[in-house]
């Protein structure tokens, strides 16, 4: 029979569940959630206090998978992954937990970093929002309530404008105050007052007059709403009156009295708080009336990610994109000089497009050369003297969403050996050989770059690149006299030399 | 939960045992209809008795728990258990009179004039007779016999719960004053009727086993002299209640539950009437008896054999022809099944449609490579079950197979332990039920691969997965390929398989947990249309009523002006009919050759009429302890035919009886009313679509041609 499509398998080892989720693939009706399972099994408690698991909830969460594999089955489905969540990512015996499972199960556990799993989590509200372009057309804030933080994203203009990590998670919070649970009867007051704090700063720094137009929450679901207030018939989304109803029915109870009432578990229950406060705050604060609650979780970014990847689908937004733009808010809040990193960007790309064959880059190293490009004057905000080293410290300190740990560290280095000598790869420890030789590839073009503004007068316009033999032609018209540019470019065209083996050439066409 | 609204109070319902005894009544007014065939009648007599024994087994032993732990909470109708066990025993005791009234003045005589004779005393037998049963007696019955003689060395023995047994006086002929008491078990082993020669006009003779061990009593006591005999038979609690939360080990519990069944406390003494009174006294000490709870009978004890004089070979004349289930019309049992699923929603109305499309489901999802898993709930399954086997193969083949065996169908444990061992032999997950609840829905899903992505096929019905007893009971399916219903069945496995409950059911009600809501919602749609004065209808069909919320809920309809028509076939705690509570609610109920099971629901809805059915019945015990599953039927043409089968239910004029506001039953008055059986339409209805079908297979247009010149 020929089969015109793909089936997927997306596993996730959440903070208080496993869950699996199949979807079928298929350029005619796009993505399809074919069937979806999930096991409450809580591992939140001992990951973030004690920092390990124990052999029994690795051997529970082993059985939990082996389960999934026989659902796995039941659709012949051969494509599997399996993503870890924060409370895996903060394990102490990371790596021992994930071989165990590896070696239990067949399943290779890996964990994402925060900035990744944010994206995948927006990847996923693609799937279950088919407008979803349309809804961040305006000021859009996207909640993503977790158990240890609260991750809030604004998009403008149908791309990310800020994101941003606050440890307000739900259970994080309820830890942090646990003492006050117990011994004050104020303790609606005090998590708002702590929550508010937060969300004030975060305000304060990055909206500043914006205004909200549009709440989407990820993770959270209308169920324990419409257990809790029936009579509101809560579905997709919760208006402003029904939040200040839900506001004040829940302040006027206790957590436990809240779960046994309305039949829903304890850690159920005291997810509720935060998330209700953190609703109400965002509505009073903004001109939306709306909160809109997405099913959404990992498992639908894991497959629109796999999906674009593997090409199985067209993508219905530019998550590229989005990376890019949080990445020149980033350079913005830094005081970037920005026509002169437009410039270094525009040829910095260009270079590495004509370049394809010396290098044998892909799509990915380019965002990060694009990234490395954008962010390589932030440094210079702290210390004129020594942008690459502050460089280095403010991108490693700064989530960048979308990028994975590694990624993001080598993007520091790019910008951090742009202006220091790159060591030879016996002096440093931390790189692989691919990634060492990756770092110098896409520092060498950076360099190249940059000293062709090094005036920081964007002299020369019109600019070509070709290769021609051994050279690599840089071609324009000078708008000014470009002797300071030619005579540094020597240093930093022998070493995009001695790494391409093609030399970078000024020309310069009549002009000035 | 029921609010307490003005309508529920005792006053308004109807005691759910009195209200089944009702239903006794109504099967043993058929064994008394003159216009049934006469062995039908002794079948519907033998049902009572059966029915009785289980009544007694289950509720009767539950209410004498009640009394022992002091539960003093009233049922819906306002009664404490004691009051209810009063009312009862009176009833029962009436009923036995009944019961045996009918077989003695009216069926044995019958019986006798179309030439079977049941010797009821073996005093009766001819010396010529007599020598025959004496044979049988030594050759077949005499090994197997254990009599147990009672003094101080040895006590009374265990007397099995359900069994039948004789006690005697005896004394030791060497001496000794006092008569000792001695008891033997008629063998449950051997066939209870025991057939001798015919006599020479043709009329066969038939005597019960205990009568023949009576005869050669002597015989087992050598050395004694006895004084008399009688036949007894007890009845013992055997209501199955397992506290699963401690039971480590379901499949376990319930076969130590099972070796336990027999030792439960006596609460019923049935023996031959005139008995020894010393022998009488004797007995009820030695059970703990109390004196309403005994039965002195004149005649045969344990009215089950019936069933086996219904069995005898011959008699033809006496029974009603049987029916022969017809094929599905326009369904092909073929390789194409899935697609003609796929093409049109399938229904089937057993036992008039044939249940083969049933088991061809799962036969072919087990031989089709493209199907990858195949789920089923079990709830109740024939010996030597063709679907078992089908399953065994799917897992062979290489397919997932999931199936839920439920353990809990009462009086079934052992039998569906059998088969759950074999399945899971055979490779098939096997899943034993739900803690706390009893998976009573029958669905079955099946998962297959297509060139356009995966499809899901779903059956979903009202009755069991037995094709022996889908002959027998009235039962509705309906094969789909509606996605949403495929994807509702999807969670509905997932959630029996342990994992968490969806979010939202797109077309499925569930319970425990959604489905009260679902029918509480539906009906008070109704009263809200009737209310705003538009025309408001509820038409349903189920096997009992006693759920208070819903019931409130049909009466506070009923007050605004809901039409309400419903089909009942047993218990029903609603009162029908009165003044300012329920004046706009009939309830009938039909009781036939086939047992009535079949559960549908119809909604007015404005004109917009909403059809379901399902498994559940209106019981609290469905609605809130059990996992059964209601579902819509959209495809226009299975509406109609759903609505069909419940129309015509509710215009029969030969079976069914018109619930009365004392809580009586009473026949529809049939003046001026057309002559209608259902069941006996619904066979018609059958084999005439079958009928019409060969007949346009065998036509053939026969063309005219222009004559040669």
């Amino acid at each position: 029979m020929n089969v015109a499509y793909f089936t997927y398998g997306a596993i996730v080892v959440g903070s208080q569940e496993v869950s699996l989720k199949i979807y079928e693939i298929s350029p005619k009706i796009g993505i399809h959630q074919v069937d979806y399972v999930n096991q409450y099994f809580d591992i939140s408690k001992d990951a973030y206090s004690k920092g390990k698991l124990g052999v029994d909830q690795v051997e529970a969460i082993c059985q939990i998978l082996l389960k999934f594999k026989e659902k796995l089955a039941e659709y012949g489905v051969k494509e599997v992954e399996c993503k870890g969540t924060s409370a895996i990512r903060s394990l102490d015996n990371r790596e021992m937990v994930v071989h165990q499972i590896k070696l239990r199960t067949g399943f290779e556990l890996t964990v994402p970093s925060n900035s990744e799993m944010r994206l995948l989590m927006y990847k996923g509200i693609t799937l279950k929002q088919e407008d979803f372009n349309k809804i961040i057309e305006k000021n859009t804030a996207i909640l993503d309530i977790g158990a240890s933080s609260l991750q809030i994203s604004l998009f403008d203009k149908q791309a990310l404008s800020v994101t941003q990590n606050i440890r307000i998670g739900t259970l994080k919070t309820q830890d942090t105050l646990a003492k006050v649970e117990q011994n004050s009867p104020e303790y609606f007051s005090i998590v708002e007052e702590y929550i508010e704090y937060e969300l004030n700063t975060f305000r304060s720094i990055y909206l500043k007059e914006k205004a909200i137009k549009n709440v989407i929450v990820i993770g959270d679901s209308s169920l324990n709403w419409s257990k809790i207030a029936p009579e509101l018939n809560i579905k997709d989304y919760m208006t402003k009156e029904q939040v200040q109803y839900l506001y004040k029915k829940i302040r006027k109870t206790t957590t436990k009295q809240i779960a046994l009432e309305y039949g829903i578990t304890y850690e159920e229950a005291r997810y509720l708080l935060p998330s209700i406060i953190i609703y109400k705050n965002f509505l009073d604060q903004s001109k939306a009336d709306t909160i809109w609650l997405t099913k959404t979780n990992l498992c639908d970014g894991m497959v629109v990610d796999y999906a674009e990847r593997e090409k199985k689908v067209l993508p219905v937004h530019d998550f590229d994109k989005d990376i890019v733009m949080a990445a020149k808010n980033f350079a913005k809040r830094y005081r970037y000089n920005k026509v002169h990193t437009v410039f270094v960007t525009d040829i910095a790309l260009n270079v590495f497009d004509h370049t394809k064959k010396y290098h044998g880059l892909g799509k990915r190293e380019r965002l990060l050369l694009e990234l490395a490009c954008l962010l390589h004057e932030c440094g210079k905000f702290i210390n004129m003297n020594e942008p690459g080293s502050n460089g280095y410290q403010l991108i490693t300190s700064t989530e960048i969403i979308g990028l994975s740990h590694r990624e993001r560290n080598l993007v520091a280095n790019i910008v951090l050996y742009n202006t220091t000598d790159l060591p030879s790869f016996e002096e440093q420890n931390s790189y692989t050989a691919y990634d060492y030789l990756l770092v110098a590839k896409l520092t060498a073009i950076l360099r190249l770059a940059n000293v062709l503004d090094r005036s920081h007068r964007q002299k020369l316009t019109d600019v070509t690149v070709l290769r021609k033999g051994n050279e690599l032609l840089i071609t324009g018209t000078p708008k000014e006299d470009m002797t300071l540019e030619a005579s540094l470019l020597t240093e930093k065209a022998d070493f995009f030399e001695e790494i391409y083996g093609i030399r970078p050439v000024l020309r310069q066409k009549r002009g000035f | 939960m029921a609010e307490k609204n003005q309508y529920n109070k005792p006053e308004n319902f109807t005691n759910r045992e009195l209200s089944w005894l009702q239903f006794n009544y109504r099967i043993l007014n058929e064994a008394k209809d003159k216009a049934n065939p006469l062995m039908e009648r002794v079948k519907f007599l033998s049902i009572t008795a059966s029915n009785l024994d289980e009544f007694f087994m289950v509720r009767i032993a539950s209410l004498k728990d009640m009394v022992h732990a002091g539960y003093t909470k009233k049922d819906l109708a306002g009664m404490t258990a004691q009051e209810q066990l009063d009312a009862i025993c009176e009833e029962t005791h009436r009923m036995t009179d009944l019961q045996y009234g009918t077989l003695l003045r009216s069926l044995l005589p019958q019986l006798n004039e179309n030439k079977l004779h049941i010797i009821l005393k073996h005093e009766d037998l001819t010396e010529k007779q007599g020598e025959f049963v004496d044979h049988v007696f030594h050759k077949d019955i005499y090994p197997v016999l254990t009599p147990m003689a009672v003094d101080s060395s040895r006590p009374f023995p265990l007397i099995r719960n359900k069994t039948l047994n004789i006690a005697a006086l005896i004394k030791n002929k060497a001496g000794g004053k006092d008569y000792e008491v001695a008891t033997v078990q008629v063998p449950s082993v051997l066939p209870r009727i025991v057939e001798l020669p015919s006599s020479e006009d043709g009329t066969r003779q038939i005597i019960l086993l205990e009568q023949v061990i009576e005869r050669n009593i002597d015989k087992l006591f050598l050395n004694y002299e006895v004084k008399c005999a009688y036949p007894y038979r007890i009845m013992r609690n055997a209501d199955l209640t397992i506290d699963e939360e401690d039971a480590e080990d379901l499949l376990k519990e319930i076969k130590k539950q099972l070796k336990k069944r027999q030792w439960g406390e006596a609460i019923k003494l049935e023996y031959e009437d005139g008995m020894d009174k010393a022998l009488e006294k004797y007995l009820k000490k030695q059970l703990g008896i109390h004196e309403i709870d005994t039965y002195p009978i004149n005649g045969p004890l344990d009215l089950t054999f019936l069933m086996k004089i219904y069995g005898l070979p011959g008699f033809d004349n006496l029974k009603q022809e049987p029916y022969k289930p017809q094929p599905v019309q326009g369904v092909k049992l073929d390789e194409t099944f899935f697609d003609q699923i796929k093409k049109k929603d399938i229904l089937v109305h057993h036992p008039y449609d044939s249940f083969d499309p049933v088991l061809w489901f799962v036969h072919r999802a087990a031989v089709d490579p493209n199907v990858l898993a195949i789920k089923m709930t079990l709830y109740r399954v024939s010996g030597n079950s063709p679907i078992i086997a089908s399953l065994a193969l799917a897992a062979e083949n290489g397919k997932q197979v999931t199936v839920l065996v439920e353990l809990k169908a009462r009086f079934d444990e052992e039998n569906n332990i059998v088969w759950a061992k074999k399945l899971e032999k055979a490779g098939c997950h096997v899943i034993y039920g739900l803690v706390g609840l009893k998976t009573h829905s029958k669905i079955t899903l099946v998962v297959r691969r297509e060139a356009e992505g995966i499809k899901r096929y779903v059956h979903l019905g009202t009755g069991n997965y037995n094709d022996s007893t889908a002959k027998l009971y009235t039962d509705l399916g309906m094969f789909t390929a509606n996605d949403m219903i495929g994807e509702d069945a999807t969670a509905v496995f997932n959630m029996l398989s342990g994992y968490s409950e969806p979010l939202t059911w797109e077309k499925l009600a569930v319970a425990p947990i959604w489905l009260k809501n679902k029918f509480l919602e539906l009906i008070g749609r109704e009263t809200k249309n009737a209310k705003e004065g538009k025309e408001a209808r509820i038409e349903a069909k189920m096997n009992s009523l006693c759920d208070p919320d819903i019931i409130t809920a049909l009466y506070e309809a009923s007050n605004a002006g809901v039409k309400i028509r419903l089909v009942v076939r047993g218990i029903c705690c609603l009162i029908a009919g009165r003044r300012g509570l329920s004046e706009n609610i009939e309830v009938r109920s039909i009781v036939g050759t086939f047992l009535e099971h079949s559960r549908i629901f119809c909604f007015y809805n404005d004109g917009h009429e909403e059809v379901y059915m399902g498994s559940a019945d209106w019981m609290p015990r469905n609605l809130d302890r059990r996992v059964e599953i209601v579902f819509p039927v959209e495809d226009e043409d299975l509406k109609r035919r759903v609505k069909e089968v419940l129309d015509i239910q509710l215009a029969d004029t030969m079976k069914a009886h018109i619930l009365q506001e004392d809580g009586t039953y009473e026949k529809v008055d049939r003046r001026g009313k057309e002559k209608l059986e259902a069941q006996e339409y619904f066979c018609q209805l059958a084999m005439r679509s079958q009928k019409e079908k060969e007949e346009l297979r065998k036509r053939v247009f026969e063309p005219i041609f222009a004559a040669e010149e």
